[in-house]
């Protein structure tokens, strides 16, 4: 699967510190990869950027790394290494000034993804955050455009979920090794993930999560994607990050405007005041990137499992109709006050529509409206 | 002379009697008791002598031997000490007639004053069998020995009292009546359900557990009221009828918890133990075994607040009695079973800092360490409870706002009450009382759902991502609510009601 140009780009990309403007500076000085591992220490040294230890380091790693355990590695966990020069690299990534040399792939890279949009958010987001990266990505993902996050717990997941749900491709970008399954609760998303997109990361397999990695991650995330859109994030967090790399390699910036209280609001708020577009539904979106649609993806229907019929009875909408005007959703107690049901009345209608798709409810008995 | 007295002891939550033989002989004076006494007894030599010449007798210089018959149990306790100082004096001939149709029972202080014991309530019922009809226990036991019926109780104060009586100088009037004497009058408790503001969807949820005697589990951050909410639950369960109410006073009666004056226990006890009670006061047991505190909540309420918290080998103790409905603590000499036949209510935090869903503040907690503090309680003792309720925090706005008229106790205890009837009706056959007792062979019985319900309830399953052993307790809870709703067959409706006691399913499994 590998020719020896790549196999030298994955064990270069092994060693310790090693990263994209490195790598760019090595191959630029000694032509090829392969020459930057047989080069002696002096030279190295040499290179721009490269510190006399980093060459001692580079040169007594090149003999110590082991490509073809790394690669053994990711191909028990089914996952593909793909490096710049090969065929099927993401484009869009190609046009970074600091792309990923070597991505691990698990899932498969469809050419539409090219045409795809990143979600991001807090990791602790309120109700109207969730409903709102729901929202958002479903709409993306009933045009067929693919969405990329970050599989973090919150947003991310959301992001993740909601596309899936909607039966869209999606995309996570990952700070750690493929072969670490983090956050540990994801696990079954990440599966879900494999089949229907793909995870992508530049680290190797077993790289465990650390925080230096995760903004490094962030410049992919905006990178892979034509825009990048950012829900609920405070002003100094990882979505934030991630919207400024997308502003420095000229993609477009979205922001999903929220309410003036909420400290998660200040990121996307702030975001709007400095030029960025106010996204309120994908087909914000989707009209600002000029995405044509009928991309092959489309799904062909909204992918719910429609088991209690979709039929709203009228005792139902009473309590959509009290659910639509708060964002914020409604705890279960207001939720009787407001529509005058009893409990037990209350408890089977909610239980009906959340069946039906129309309602969620989220930890502490707060249910929101599902758009 | 010899002396022969009756009295009686308790073992578990019965009693046996005892007979005090006393003996005094010529010798180098002596006193010592025979028959396995514990130090308790061992004691009440001392107390005897003091007692006896505050009484203004003289305690006789000669071998005095004490015998408690049958020799080879255990006793225990203070109980014989009226019985042994009334043996000594008429041993002494101070007491001429004998007192054979008499049981006595009371600790002596050393002034001969008559103080009150514990298991009162037992050992009169035991006289019955034993053929003996008068009984003299410590006036404060009063109460609680009448509750017995066709049987003399003579209150005493001092021991001078008795021995003037049995001499016939004094006149003690004995009291009978059994349970019509001691106030058929209902207890009222001082909580009621009119008090909790909101929470209209968690007081649904325990009017259902009372009235299906299904277990509950109440998930919400510190303030949200699942104490207060459990302390009424007894509140709402149907009134105790004589024979609960005597099972009841008689295990309260053995550890003394039966307050002076006080005849039949009429509310529905509840019992709240801290969670760092060790497993032998939550069980009962010890050397000399005693109930415990799932026994002392026999017919009412068992309260575990902040359920994580227990010691995991204390919550695993739990599962026997909510199976069985009785703990049987052995001992090498013997067992004893205390009934123990009550409501599981169990409180926990949502996660260690207590703010996860809260409407206003932010969780600290990781999954992991949510999935960590879950995990504490097992999945055997999770299985055994058939209803979770999330108890939300109400925004302090939302406190302040009117939430209207809300219901009494007594209301929700009509319905209830109804509830019961029709499940002991349909249930009486199979020797079961309620729909929390229901094994797989009932459930197939008595819940069965028509197709629609069926499928929609293997959907929620589904969509929830229940397990599936929520299945069988999604059926009992919805034909609980079948019965409340005056409905022979389970409806889809009673179904999605019952799945909301469930969802949490995913959280805590």
């Amino acid at each position: 699967m590998c020719d020896s140009e790549q196999k030298a780009i994955i064990k270069l990309l092994l060693i310790d510190e090693m990263g994209p403007r490195r790598y760019q500076s090595l191959v630029k000085r000694f032509g090829s990869p392969a020459g930057a591992l047989d080069a002696p220490e002096e030279e190295l040294a040499l290179v721009e950027g490269l510190s006399g230890r980093l060459a001692k380091k580079i040169r007594s790693q090149a003999a110590a790394v082991d490509v073809d355990k790394e690669m053994e590695e990711a191909d028990r966990a089914g996952v593909r290494i793909i490096t710049h020069r090969s065929g099927d690299y993401p484009k869009n990534l190609l046009e970074l000034p600091d792309y990923p040399p070597v991505l691990y792939v698990r899932g498969d890279l469809d050419r539409d993804d090219d045409f795809s949009v990143s979600v991001v958010g807090t990791r602790t987001p309120t109700p109207y955050g969730r409903s709102a990266a729901a929202f958002i990505s479903k709409g993306l993902a009933r045009e067929g455009i693919t969405t990329v996050s970050g599989l973090a717990r919150g947003i991310d997941s959301e992001v993740h979920v909601s596309t899936l749900a909607a039966g869209g491709r999606t995309i996570a970008v990952l700070g750690n090794g493929l072969g670490v399954h983090y956050p540990p609760e994801n696990r079954k998303l990440e599966e879900k993930i494999a089949k229907n997109g793909a995870l992508i990361s530049e680290f190797p397999m077993s790289t465990r999560p650390d925080r230096m990695n995760f903004p490094r991650r962030n410049r992919i995330i905006s990178g892979f994607s034509l825009g990048t859109a950012v829900v609920e994030a405070d002003i100094k967090s990882g979505a934030m990050i991630t919207a400024k790399y997308a502003a420095e390699q000229g993609k477009d910036v979205f922001a999903v405007p929220g309410p003036v209280f909420s400290k998660f609001s200040n990121g996307p708020n702030y975001l709007i005041k400095s030029g960025a577009h106010a996204a309120e539904s994908a087909g914000d979106i989707i009209d600002e990137l000029r995405i044509f649609s009928g991309l092959k993806n489309t799904p062909k229907k909204a992918g719910e499992p429609d088991v209690a019929g979709k039929r709203i009875s009228r005792e139902e909408q009473r309590i959509i109709s009290a659910l639509e005007s708060e964002p914020g959703g409604l705890s279960i107690d207001l939720l009787g006050v407001k529509t005058n049901f009893d409990a037990s009345r209350l408890c089977a209608c909610l239980m009906n529509l959340e069946m039906k798709g129309a309602v969620r409810c989220l930890p502490g008995r707060i249910y929101v409206k599902i758009y | 002379m010899l002396a022969k007295i009756n009295s009686s002891a308790v073992v578990g939550v019965d009693a046996y009697p005892v007979t005090v033989e006393v003996d005094i002989a010529a010798g180098l004076p002596s006193f010592s008791i025979v028959g396995l006494p514990d130090a308790a007894v061992k004691e009440s030599k001392d107390r005897v002598v003091a007692a006896v010449r505050n009484s203004g007798f003289d305690f006789p210089s000669k071998r005095v031997t004490v015998n408690l018959a049958p020799a080879d149990i255990k006793k225990e306790g203070a109980s014989f000490d009226l019985a042994i100082a009334v043996g000594v004096l008429r041993a002494r001939k101070l007491i001429d007639a004998e007192p054979d149709g008499f049981c006595f029972i009371g600790e002596l202080a050393l002034d001969g004053a008559v103080r009150p014991v514990k298991g009162v309530l037992p050992i009169v019922l035991s006289l019955k069998d034993s053929g003996i009809r008068k009984v003299m226990v410590p006036k404060a036991n009063l109460g609680e020995a009448m509750v017995a019926g066709d049987i003399d109780v003579y209150p005493v104060e001092k021991l001078k009292d008795v021995s003037d009586f049995l001499c016939g100088k004094k006149e003690i009037k004995p009291f009978s009546g059994g349970y019509e004497a001691c106030g058929r009058e209902k207890e009222e408790y001082d909580v009621d359900f009119s008090e909790v503001k909101g929470q209209q969807f968690v007081k649904r949820a325990l009017e259902i557990a009372a009235a299906g005697g299904h277990n509950v589990l109440m998930v919400g951050p510190p303030g949200s009221g699942k104490s207060m909410l459990a302390r009424r639950l007894p509140t709402i369960l149907p009134d105790l009828h004589f024979e609960e109410s005597l099972e009841t006073t008689k295990i309260h009666s053995v550890v003394g918890l039966v307050s002076p004056g006080q005849g039949l226990i009429k509310k529905r006890p509840f019992r709240a133990p801290h969670h760092t009670v060790s497993d032998i006061a939550l069980i009962g047991g010890g050397t000399y075994p005693r109930p415990g505190d799932v026994s002392l909540a026999h017919n009412g309420v068992l309260f575990l607040d902040e359920l994580p918290e227990f010691h995991r080998d204390v919550l695993e103790v739990l599962r026997q009695p909510l199976e069985d409905r009785v703990v049987t603590v052995s001992r090498a000499k013997g067992s004893v079973a205390y009934p123990a036949s009550f409501m599981f209510i169990g409180a926990m935090n949502p996660c260690p800092c207590g703010n996860f869903g809260h409407p206003e503040r932010e969780c600290l907690c990781g999954p992991y360490k949510i999935r960590k503090y879950v995990s504490r309680i097992s999945g055997p003792l999770m299985d055994r409870i058939d209803i979770h309720v999330e108890v939300p925090s109400l925004k302090i706005t939302e406190l302040a706002r009117d939430f209207g008229e809300a219901e009494p106790s007594s209301d929700i205890r009509k319905r209830v009450v109804m509830a019961r009837q029709r499940q002991k009706e349909r249930l009486e056959g199979d020797k079961i009382y309620c729909n929390s007792r229901m094994g797989t062979r009932h459930i197939r019985k008595y819940c069965a759902l028509d197709k629609e319900s069926k499928d929609f309830l293997i959907a929620v399953i589904e969509r929830l991502r229940l397990s599936a052993r929520a299945y069988d307790r999604i059926l009992k809870v919805a034909r609980t609510i079948a019965d409340l709703a005056r409905k022979e067959e389970i409806e889809r409706e009673h179904v999605a009601e019952a799945a909301q006691y469930r969802r949490m399913d995913a959280y805590l499994a």
